[in-house]
C-alpha cells in the first residue's frame, strides 16, 4: 500500500510546492504558471486539447503497432537467416542512429505530414523492438535448443515453439521502451511538420500557444503529453506482467 | 551382451590445427547397461556424450550403432533446463509433441512418467514453483516419456545437495529396472558412479580417452548399502589416480 501510494504522495507534494512557490513570489503566469492555472486552462481548452492528444496518441499507437509487428517479424527472420541479419541490420543501425529530427524534414518531402508523422514515431519506435527481440531470440536456452535438435525438431519449429516465447520477456522489454519512444517520435515529427502539417496534434497546439505567449496553455498540452506517456507505459507494463505471470516469482 | 554402439577410432577438435578434446577413442556399449564416464574436469566426457546424441560430429571416427541407426535416446542435462512458460506437463509432454503425439494421446504416457519420478500431482505446477530437485525429476521424466532405448545423463546431479542426489541415484537405478533402458551417465563423482554404475569408464584428459574399464561386482537397486561398494569405490578411486597422472 505505501509502496503504490509513494509516486503518487511525491507528485502531490511536488504540485503543493509548485503552487505555494508561485504564490509566495508572485510568479507571473507567463513566466510560471501555477498548477491551479494549468488545471484551470486544460478545463477551460478540453475540447482542443482532447482532439490534439487523441489525433498524437492515435499515430503514436499506430506507430507502436507497426513497429511491434515489424520489428518482432523481422527479429524472426534474422534469426532464422543469419546471413539476412548480417546483411540488413547495419541498414536497422544506421536508420537508428540518423537523428529524427534530421529525417523529418526528409520525410514531409516525401510523404503527407500524418504519413511523415507515422513514419517518424515509426522509426524510433522500431529500432529498440527490433533489438531486444533479436537479444531474446540469441540468448535461448541453449540446452533447450540442443533437446529440440536431438528430437529431430526444424528448424521453424525451434524458432516459433522455443526461441519465440523465451524472448518474450526481452520483447515486452522493447515495447516498453518503443512506447514511450513512439510518442516521442510523434511529437518530435509534429513538431518539425508544424508550420506545414495539418495543426492537428498536441505539438502543433504547444507552438501555436507558444506563439501566442499562452504559457499556461503550453504547460496544460505539456502535462497532457506527460500524462500520455506515463499512461502509455503503465498499460505495456501491466500487459507485460500479464503476459510474463509465468516467469514471475 | 552385444553392443547397442561401438565408438571407433573418435577424435574431435574444435579447429582443424587445435589440440584434440578426443583422440583415438575407442568403446563399446553394451544393451541394457549402465556406464558411468568418469573423469577430471575437462578431460572431454561431456563432449563424448554429446557426440553420441549426435549434438557434436567427430572429426574422424565411426559411431557404430547395432541397428544401423540411432535409437530413440533420451538426454538429462546438467541443469534441468525447463521451459519457464509452460507447466510441468507441458514440459514433459514436449518430446511426445515434436514427434507428432497429440496432447490428449500422450497424456497417459505424460502422467506415467511423471508418476515413475514421484511428481503424479506436480502436473499443473510452473518450473519456478519446483526445487531443485523436482525441477530434475521432471528432466528425467521428459527423458523417459517417449521410452527411449538409450539414456544419456550429463552430469544431472552434480548441482544438487547429497540427499537429494541419493534420492535421485535411488530413482535413476529404479527407472532402469522398469525402462530397461542403457543407461551412460557421466559423473566427477567416484562414490556416484559406484553407486549407479555396472562398467566404469575412466576417462583421461588432453586429448581425451578410455584409460580403464572397470565392471563392477553387482548391480541393483541402493548398492551403496552393499559390502562391495566401498572395496568399488576405492578401485574406481586408483584407476581415475592413475589416469589423472597420466593426463
Amino acid at each position: 500500500m505505501t509502496k503504490s501510494l509513494a509516486p503518487a504522495l511525491t507528485l502531490v507534494a511536488l504540485v503543493l510546492f509548485w503552487e505555494a512557490a508561485v504564490r509566495f513570489f508572485a510568479i507571473p503566469p507567463a513566466q510560471l504558471p501555477a498548477p491551479s492555472l494549468i488545471a484551470a486552462t486544460l478545463c477551460d481548452n478540453a475540447r482542443p486539447l482532447l482532439a490534439a492528444t487523441a489525433t498524437t496518441l492515435g499515430v503514436a499507437l499506430q506507430a507502436l503497432l507497426l513497429a511491434a509487428i515489424g520489428g518482432v517479424a523481422l527479429a524472426l527472420i534474422f534469426a532464422w537467416s543469419p546471413l539476412l541479419e548480417k546483411a540488413f541490420l547495419p541498414l536497422a543501425i544506421g536508420l537508428q542512429v540518423t537523428p529524427l529530427i534530421a529525417v523529418a524534414p526528409l520525410l514531409l518531402i516525401y510523404l503527407n505530414s500524418r504519413a511523415a508523422v507515422l513514419a517518424c514515431a515509426f522509426l524510433v519506435a522500431f529500432f529498440p523492438i527490433l533489438s531486444n527481440a533479436l537479444a531474446g531470440l540469441d540468448a535461448t536456452n541453449r540446452g533447450l535448443v540442443e533437446l529440440f535438435r536431438l528430437k529431430g525438431a526444424s528448424r521453424g519449429k525451434i524458432l516459433l515453439l522455443l526461441r519465440l516465447p523465451s524472448a518474450l520477456p526481452q520483447i515486452f522489454t522493447g515495447l516498453r521502451i518503443g512506447g514511450g519512444l513512439s510518442l516521442i517520435g510523434a511529437v518530435a515529427a509534429e513538431l518539425a511538420a508544424g508550420a506545414a502539417g495539418s495543426g492537428e496534434g498536441l505539438a502543433f497546439r504547444i507552438v501555436e500557444a507558444g506563439y501566442r505567449l499562452k504559457i499556461p496553455l503550453m504547460f496544460a498540452a505539456v502535462a497532457l503529453l506527460c500524462f500520455c506517456g506515463v499512461a502509455l507505459y503503465a498499460v505495456l507494463a501491466g500487459l507485460s506482467r500479464l503476459a510474463l505471470r509465468r516467469w514471475r516469482d | 551382451m552385444r553392443p547397442l554402439l561401438s565408438l571407433r577410432g573418435l577424435r574431435l577438435s574444435y579447429a582443424p590445427k587445435a589440440a584434440p578434446v578426443l583422440d583415438q577413442l575407442d568403446l563399446d556399449i553394451f544393451d541394457g547397461e549402465t556406464l558411468c564416464l568418469l573423469g577430471q574436469s575437462g578431460c572431454g566426457k561431456s563432449t563424448l556424450l554429446r557426440l553420441i546424441a549426435g549434438l557434436e560430429q567427430p572429426r574422424s571416427g565411426a559411431i557404430i550403432w547395432a541397428e544401423g541407426a540411432p535409437p530413440q535416446i533420451g538426454f538429462v542435462f546438467q541443469e534441468p533446463n525447463l521451459m519457464p512458460w509452460a507447466d510441468v506437463f507441458a514440459n514433459v509432454y514436449l518430446p511426445l509433441r515434436l514427434a507428432g503425439v497429440s496432447r490428449a494421446k500422450a497424456a497417459p504416457r505424460v502422467m506415467q512418467a511423471l508418476a515413475q519420478v514421484g511428481l503424479p500431482d506436480a502436473a499443473q505446477a510452473l518450473p519456478r514453483q519446483l526445487s531443485g530437485g523436482m525441477k530434475m525429476r521432471v528432466s528425467l521424466a521428459r527423458a523417459i516419456v517417449d521410452g527411449p532405448k538409450l539414456l544419456l545423463l550429463d552430469e544431472p546431479f552434480a548441482a544438487l545437495d547429497e540427499i537429494t542426489r541419493w534420492q535421485l541415484n535411488d530413482l535413476l537405478l529404479q527407472l532402469r529396472g522398469e525402462n530397461a533402458a542403457t543407461i551412460v551417465f557421466v559423473t566427477h563423482s567416484v562414490y556416484e558412479a559406484a553407486n549407479l554404475a555396472s562398467r566404469v569408464a575412466v576417462m583421461r584428459a588432453r586429448p581425451g580417452k578410455i584409460d580403464a574399464l572397470l565392471p563392477l561386482s553387482e548391480s541393483g537397486l541402493a548398492r551403496r548399502h552393499s559390502v562391495s561398494y566401498a572395496d568399488d569405490c576405492g578401485k574406481i578411486g586408483e584407476a581415475l589416480e592413475r589416469a589423472m597422472a597420466k593426463s
